[in-house]
């Protein structure tokens, strides 16, 4: 019970307080903000889930042996390197797997995998947790709260953007700078949940 | 017969931005008048200066757009009074300028200025604000306290007080702390049961922000616009009602589920808000039955911000947060609405079918 | 409108595109989550612009290698892996600039390998029509590019933020921490980036003019086609 409601809370928390995009900036980029379809981006996000939540199952035994046996200064190296060597055997296996067991999901997420896999909020949360020193349990629910979070996040955009494009933004604004405007006024609105312990 | 000759949008009810900006105007000016017999000329020294950078900014921003000047817009002075009347009567002008800068240059005319902006731009300047001085913006001087008129006043005290707590500038600290136990926002969020007198707190004579203390004041605001009409029932109502059930249930530190209700509600900038800034016709959904929907929603997040929220005056943060959702709210709304009406005409056919 | 000189002007302004008018940060919207993040600091956002030319041209080479002879989901994950070994050995390079300039960058530091600048020009490599000198000016126009927004944005929040440019104490009437938070940095991008465009079509307009002095400018390519 007691590992349940920390795992639910750590999940909560990544969701809102350390999400993805609104307060760390991760997987920010043009894709996620112009996205149109509600449908890619569930797509997309379900991948992106995916891949970090069994990442990171399988990296955190891997460095938890690098913390007790490394120096300090090799072990950052070590376990960037393990981070990203543990999303390519995901990714890999993913992509196999599919190919010969599923093909239709395979079809479907043929073109969006690498982007997921390879993207800044797989990477990032996986490595936060790990820097964290949480449990496998956190770290797990880290991850997953992380892809939650950003497919949340990226489908709140998205329906910001439709309602951007009926209004009349100025030429210059158009596109991507209005849209970062949006996400910036939402990511203040978090940080006010977040309050005076702010980082900086 | 009379025929017009204008494209389609024949409007001819008498509403228009200006009448509904100058109802919300006058109501804004009351309280203007309140905050100067509560804190002296000082508190419309700040509102001039908000109201001032806000209509400056206003016409810059649409010159720069290519746009004709519209000198009888109210809004951008809305705005300006908005933010005003949240901030403390001791906030450094800066601060105020810089929350009436953000409001319109960022908030407002980047998304398409009036009637298009997605965030409500007093409550994004006053979350600004919050942000980036939140030692300045949530410390209140007391009523009926000499405040000079120009220049930065107890600020500086307050400021005192964050930095050197350590040091014990004693006098000052304690002055600061016996002022921040008198807000019951504050005391609430530290987790304190609030000692203030009812008919104190009814008329505001407590430290707080210049326009959001005085609740009887306020629910009189609310009638009025009620009653003209500005304002829909189904948007502060329901607001109000979520927030004062959430109260009820969950009361913080353990006071009686009446007694946390009253608090809760006439704490900081929640009833304010729901007066003046949920009810914002630009960032509200279109339907009556959305509003209801949107009314519960922002109740809940306003309340769950209050809860686990980081700051004692939570209340733009929220309204920011449930502006983002209107568009979502008003898609699925239409969609059930359209829904129920092709249930009904297929009962109707079916109707006219059995008959024939 | 006179389209030969649109032409001209679009084949020269070629080689600086991608530092002003395709800057990849301000307008492509690229690498956002460095832009938005590290550049609170002029000297973070300087030594992150160090290690992403370190990282972006090498990797591109690699890319114009490998790139057509490989299917494209092993060759994704290939560039990832090379972009990381390159940054975690060229990390020696930023410690002059402040001694716990890895540690203040932290994740930051490995996010480098899977940024978005990194992962569209490598992609545009596999394809048969690209030359592949072009691709290496690309690279490095871009690795400009990033540096210029990035140092601009990192200006701007420094010295709202602390007062100070490069770790001396300017003077300044407004202070506030909250420019340093992440929000500040999307909104600094966004109005950088309408800047930008801003300036791009003024010019545009600028050029037809001068070839035409009555014509109406309407209707030109601008930044806002992007």
């Amino acid at each position: 019970m007691n590992l349940l409601n920390d795992f639910l809370l750590i999940v909560l928390s990544a969701i809102v307080l350390q999400n993805a995009i609104f307060t760390r900036g991760f997987g920010a980029s043009r894709g996620s903000l112009m996205r149109t379809s509600s449908r890619k981006i569930l797509q997309f996000g379900c991948a992106l889930t995916v891949v970090a939540t069994v990442a990171a199952l399988l990296v955190w035994p891997v460095q938890l042996l690098l913390r007790d046996r490394l120096e300090a200064d090799v072990q950052l190296i070590a376990r960037y390197a393990a981070t990203l060597a543990g999303i390519c055997i995901v990714y890999i296996a993913i992509w196999l797997l599919t190919k010969y067991c599923f093909p239709i999901i395979h079809y479907d997420i043929r073109g969006l995998l690498s982007n997921a896999a390879f993207n800044s909020a797989t990477l990032g949360s996986l490595l936060i947790a790990f820097s964290g020193g949480y449990g496998l349990i956190q770290t797990v629910g880290f991850a997953l709260g992380s892809g939650i979070g950003y497919t949340l996040a990226v489908l709140l955009l998205c329906e910001g953007r439709r309602r951007i494009a009926l209004s009349d933004v100025p030429r210059a604004f158009r596109g991507v700078p209005v849209m970062l405007l949006y996400a910036g006024i939402l990511s203040l609105a978090i940080y006010g949940l977040i309050g005076h312990q702010l980082p900086t | 017969m009379k025929l017009s000759r204008h494209p389609a949008p024949h409007i001819r009810h008498q509403e228009n931005n200006r009448t509904l900006m100058s109802d919300v105007l006058i109501l804004l000016m009351v309280l203007m008048v309140l905050a100067y017999l509560f804190y002296g000329l000082r508190a419309l020294a700040v509102c001039g200066v908000s109201v001032l950078t806000a209509v400056l900014t206003d016409a810059a921003c649409t010159l720069l757009r290519g746009r004709r000047l519209n000198l009888f817009d109210l809004s951008p002075v809305v705005t300006g009074m908005l933010i005003a009347l949240c901030m403390p009567a001791t906030v450094s002008f800066k601060i105020v300028a810089a929350a009436a800068v953000f409001a319109i240059a960022i908030a407002k005319h980047p998304f398409g200025g009036l009637g298009n902006n997605l965030f409500n731009p007093a409550a994004s300047g006053i979350s600004f604000a919050a942000i980036c001085w939140p030692r300045l913006v949530f410390v209140y001087p007391m009523p009926f306290a000499k405040i000079g008129v120009l220049g930065t006043v107890a600020a500086n005290a307050t400021d005192y007080y964050y930095t050197y707590s350590s040091v014990n500038v004693q006098g000052i600290a304690q002055e600061v702390s016996l002022r921040l136990y008198q807000n019951p926002a504050f005391v609430l969020k530290v987790g304190g049961v609030p000692t203030n007198d009812l008919t104190e707190m009814l008329l505001g004579n407590y430290p707080g922000p210049m326009g959001a203390t005085n609740i009887l004041v306020l629910l009189t605001c609310l009638v009025y616009l009620l009653f003209r009409r500005t304002v829909r029932w189904q948007m502060p109502l329901p607001f109000l009602g979520t927030c004062a059930l959430i109260a009820f249930l969950f009361p913080r530190t353990g006071q009686s589920g009446l007694r946390s209700v009253e608090f809760e509600l006439m704490s900081g900038l929640l009833l304010f808000g729901a007066v003046f800034m949920i009810s914002d016709p630009v960032t509200s959904p279109k339907r009556d039955s959305a509003y209801f929907i949107y009314g519960i929603f922002a109740g809940t997040i306003t309340m769950a911000f209050r809860y686990f929220g980081g700051f004692e005056e939570s209340m733009p943060f929220a309204i920011l947060l449930a502006n983002a959702f209107v568009p979502l709210i008003d898609r699925y709304n239409e969609r059930l609405h359209r829904l129920i009406r092709r249930k009904q005409l297929e009962s109707r056919k079916n109707q006219n079918l059995q008959e024939a | 409108m006179n389209l030969a000189k649109i032409r001209t002007y679009r084949k020269h302004s070629r080689w600086a595109d991608g530092l002003f008018w395709k800057n990849p940060v301000l307008v492509g919207g690229l690498a956002l989550p460095l832009a938005i993040i590290v550049s609170h600091n002029l000297k973070s956002a300087v030594a992150i612009s160090i290690l992403m030319a370190c990282s972006l041209i090498p990797t591109v080479l690699f890319a114009l290698l490998i790139g057509r002879r490989l299917p494209q989901w092993i060759a994704s994950m290939l560039y990832a892996v090379v972009a990381l070994a390159l940054v975690l050995v060229s990390e020696p390079l930023i410690l002059p600039i402040a001694p716990g300039m890895s540690d203040t960058l932290g994740v930051y530091l490995p996010i480098l390998s899977v940024n978005t600048v990194l992962s569209t020009l490598c992609a545009r490599c596999a394809s048969k029509r690209v030359r592949p000198f072009l691709m290496v000016v690309d690279a490095v126009v871009y690795s400009a590019g990033f540096a210029l927004a990035m140092a601009l944005i990192a200006c701007v929040r420094e010295l709202f933020g602390s007062n100070t440019i490069w770790g001396l104490s300017v003077k300044f009437p407004i202070r506030t921490r909250g420019m340093q938070i992440a929000f500040a940095g999307f909104i600094l991008v966004a109005l950088f980036g309408a800047l930008f465009r801003a300036l791009h079509r003024g010019m545009v307009a600028l050029l037809c003019r001068r070839s035409r002095p009555k014509a109406e400018t309407a209707g030109q390519p601008s930044g806002g086609s992007l």
